[in-house]
């Protein structure tokens, strides 16, 4: 749905996206994550038509983006992090502005803006005046623009910045429900626990290059991150810990192993899932009595951090 | 297109809304009939009279009494280009710069909706209240005009001329409005556009050249106001003259609703095509290369038209060409040489990309394995645009050159001076703008008013012991409105003829300096070319 050749983008001396090669399938949502001024708005902007890249190929819906601007435009829904509006309109004004804007015919357009005021909770502000509108409102208001067409491409870019936490959780429902209906979503975000949610993939940007790409799983492996295990024993005896601590230190999948009680052991991980029940299946065999087995896998937040240091280092 | 449609036209439909509210509406409309009604009150109770003046006898004893039909719709005239001229201009720059500060243009740009559309809906959406109150008093004038016994013909001529002219003002106000950052927008704002929309207008007509004349609202309401009052209500000899003159081109009097419209239109729709430009590339120039040759050229054939129209009219009416004939002769001579090098410098700052446009232009190149970028395209250099702007000024000179007979070798002198203005700008300034310092133009702008304007009047204050000696050359030929110019006019007017050897000194050190300026563009042009070779793609 979203090929991306080649990208770059040059602001005089300041190179904002360097070669960025990427592709985006339909139903799949893209997570782009990265410190500020990694390129993450710029990639979108240029992906939007707003901002002409130095050089680079966009194709959306297999339609180029530079050939044929108006047709690719129409498959696209873009939503910046700081909303623009026009104050002195109504909520159904602007709305109805915009969709005549995506060419949606006198009809459409009603029942268009009927079913996007009712998705995003404005029913009650159908009449009211944005500059009435609190922050959290008119962030929900741009995202009805932006899928009032129905586009086949979206393009959040940091959508809930600048929101109170309950306007966070509100706009998270909102495009958790719109990630079911099967479109390439991009979203830019710093807050990356919030792209753990509705994410199947992620792409890591740093200083205008895609540190890593793909989903999640994939990541993990290609990074190896190491995930937190721990294991709870039923009974409690001091041989049984010599016997586990013996048994894991000579492990090649452990490190860090940390008796926290007689009973409570955790240590980080490096491994598949196989890896982890063949692990699970060796304590067993070993006679060790296992109460509770627990491996927590690292989020995005874990992963971004870790290949930020790499960077850094 | 969906202009045709307004219903359907996005930024008709955002601005129709915000404007079109009851309460502003009424408002807009309550005013307006107060104001009418006045204008009726006064038109009843006032009797105007016009005075006739006889060429003749000298008397302007005789008057008539103006029928107040009449009256109203001259005054409810005034009142409607007030509104769709001043106010209509106002509300389209407000609205066009708050699309650019608010940043809801990108959501525009970032539709499906044509440019084209967008433009339009942006021309005729951001003053549709001043269109809405246009046509109401359309209206009324109608009903006037019919118990005025005047001909309708006059009447539709001046509406047309005044949709022309708002049109062409109102899409200027929103080039220039939405070619605005923030610092720029707060420095201009409204008051500094009405300055130069009116004011500058007026300063315009003063000249009396039919092409600028015809570039204002002035001839619309000249031609209004002779139908109402009559065709002799306020003439002097030389006013009779200067009216001839003000609707001839090339000699040939041209009806003024025409002449307009030659001059308006092709300009309407070169700021119409900017303003898709600047939606669709907010940081590119408005204009591409060859709009701006195409409209330098324009301006400069308008102009000739003009000024060649006021030399036949004063050799038929001054035979012996004393000299009034060489003051008229100075005048247009003049007007030509800084319109010329006031064009060529505009556009050479217009069209020069800078460091980031032409490195962009040539990392293209490296990618596309391509050796250059096409010429007419705006990150290439502006040397071949210079060039051929002075094969413009050569062709344009030509005419001149016949008219005032002059000399080849002067002829050749004026050519190298007149080249070398733009020529040296368009060099420094691609030079300056491929520099490091390019965005701190307060370095260049001061640069630029020591060398033209400083250094020149300094020179002229402190005089020389020889006007002709070399600290005084050096010091005012750098400039475009002192040294050169004056040098070239006084070679031709000056009776006897300035010494050849002043000219061919100023000629020298404006080759000199064309020559410098090109050299230090080669030099940044390959410092960059290497830097970015260095850098790869």
């Amino acid at each position: 749905m979203i090929k991306i050749n080649s990208l770059r983008i040059e602001y005089d001396e300041i190179t904002a996206v360097k070669d960025l090669s990427l592709e985006i399938k339909k139903g799949q949502i893209f997570g782009l994550v990265g410190p500020n001024g990694a390129g993450k708005t710029s990639t979108i902007k240029a992906l939007a038509g707003i901002l002409e890249p130095t050089y680079g190929e966009i194709l959306i819906d297999g339609v180029d983006l530079e050939l044929e601007t108006q047709r690719a435009l129409q498959s696209i829904g873009y939503m910046p992090d700081f909303a623009p509006v026009y104050e002195n309109l109504k909520v159904w004004e602007y709305l109805d502005v915009f969709a005549s804007a995506y060419l949606l015919n006198r009809e459409l357009r009603k029942s268009r803006i009927d079913e996007w005021i009712t998705r995003v909770n404005l029913r009650d502000k159908r009449d009211t005046y944005i500059k009435e509108l609190s922050r959290g409102m008119r962030q929900r208001l741009v995202l009805a623009k932006t899928l009032l067409h129905d586009p086949k491409v979206l393009l959040l870019d940091e959508p809930a910045s600048g929101l109170d936490p309950s306007a966070r959780r509100e706009m998270r429902e909102i495009l958790k429900s719109v990630a079911k209906e099967n479109k390439a979503i991009i979203i830019s975000s710093h807050i990356l626990t919030e792209l753990d949610d509705f994410c199947n993939s992620i792409g890591i940007m740093q200083k205008g290059m895609m540190v890593v790409s793909g989903s999640l799983e994939e990541i993990r492996a290609k990074v190896k991150t190491l995930g937190l295990l721990t294991i709870r024993l039923s009974e409690k005896s001091q041989d049984l810990a010599n016997k586990i601590l013996q048994f894991l230190s000579n492990s090649k999948l452990i490190s860090n192993l940390q008796g926290v009680t007689l009973t409570e052991y955790k240590m980080n991980f490096q491994g598949d899932e196989t890896q982890c029940t063949w692990l699970l299946d060796q304590l067993i065999k070993h006679e060790i009595p296992i109460y509770e087995f627990f491996l927590e896998r690292p989020n995005i937040e874990d992963i971004f951090f870790q290949i930020g240091a790499k960077e850094v280092s | 297109m969906k202009i045709l449609e307004p219903q359907n036209n996005a930024l008709f439909l955002a601005y129709w809304r915000e404007r079109m509210r009851p309460g502003p509406l009424f408002s807009a409309f309550l005013l307006i009939s107060v104001i009418v009604l006045l204008i009726f009150a006064n038109g009843l109770m006032n009797p105007e009279y016009v005075y006739h003046y006889d060429i003749h006898t000298g008397d302007h004893s005789q008057r008539t009494l103006l029928a107040w039909p009449k009256k109203v719709l001259l005054d409810l005239c005034y009142l409607q280009g007030t509104i769709i001229l001043l106010f209509g201009s106002v509300s389209v720059y407000r609205k066009a710069a708050r699309e650019r500060s608010s940043k809801v243009i990108d959501f525009h740009r970032c539709s499906p909706t044509s440019r084209i559309d967008q433009a339009l809906g942006m021309l005729f959406g951001g003053a549709c209240l001043e269109w809405t109150l246009f046509i109401a008093l359309t209206l009324i004038e109608f009903f006037l005009l019919t118990f005025s016994y005047l001909p309708y013909g006059f009447f539709l001529q001046f509406i047309g001329a005044l949709v022309i002219c708002a049109l062409f003002f109102h899409s200027l106000c929103i080039l220039i409005a939405i070619s605005q950052n923030h610092s720029t927008q707060s420095r201009v704002g409204v008051v500094g556009l009405l300055i130069l929309l009116y004011f500058g207008i007026t300063l315009f007509t003063a000249s009396k050249l039919s092409f600028f004349y015809h570039m204002s609202w002035v001839p619309a309401f000249d031609q209004l106001t002779l139908a109402i009052k009559g065709e002799r209500y306020h003439y002097t000899p030389y006013y009779f003259n200067q009216r001839k003159i003000l609707y001839m081109f090339f000699g040939y009097k041209i009806n003024s609703f025409f002449f307009q419209s030659m001059i308006q239109i092709p300009f309407i729709a070169l700021f119409i095509h900017a303003i898709k430009r600047k939606i669709s590339a907010i940081d590119h120039p408005p204009f591409s290369k060859g709009q701006t040759l195409l409209s330098i050229f324009y301006l400069l054939f308008l102009f000739s038209g003009s000024a060649i129209s006021a030399i036949i009219h004063e050799e038929n009416y001054n035979p012996f060409q004393n000299y009034h004939y060489s003051h008229i002769k100075e005048y247009l001579l003049s007007g030509f040489f800084y319109l010329t090098v006031t064009l060529g410098i505009l556009g050479a700052f217009l069209i020069t990309p800078d460091r980031s446009v032409y490195k962009k232009g040539l990392k293209r190149c490296l990618k596309l394995k391509v050796p250059r970028l096409r010429s007419g395209e705006d990150p290439s250099l502006n040397i071949k645009w210079l060039f051929t702007l002075c094969f413009i000024i050569f062709v344009n000179y030509i005419l001149y050159a016949l008219i005032f007979k002059i000399s080849f070798l002067t002829g050749f002198l004026h050519l190298l001076i007149l080249m070398s203005y733009p020529l040296s700008f368009g060099f420094l300034y691609q030079f300056f703008q491929l520099s490091q310092f390019q965005h701190k133009r307060l370095i260049f702008g001061t640069i630029l008013l020591i060398f033209w304007i400083v250094l020149p009047i300094y020179s002229n204050i402190i005089k020389f012991k020889a006007k002709a000696s070399l600290l005084y050359l050096l010091f005012t030929a750098p400039s475009p409105f002192f040294g050169g110019i004056i040098a070239m006019i006084q070679s031709i007017t000056k009776v006897p003829h300035t010494d050849l050897k002043e000219l061919i000194s100023y000629t020298v050190i404006s080759v000199v300096i064309t020559l410098f300026s090109l050299g230090l563009v080669y030099y940044s042009r390959n410092q960059l070319k290497n830097k970015v070779l260095k850098e790869g793609i």
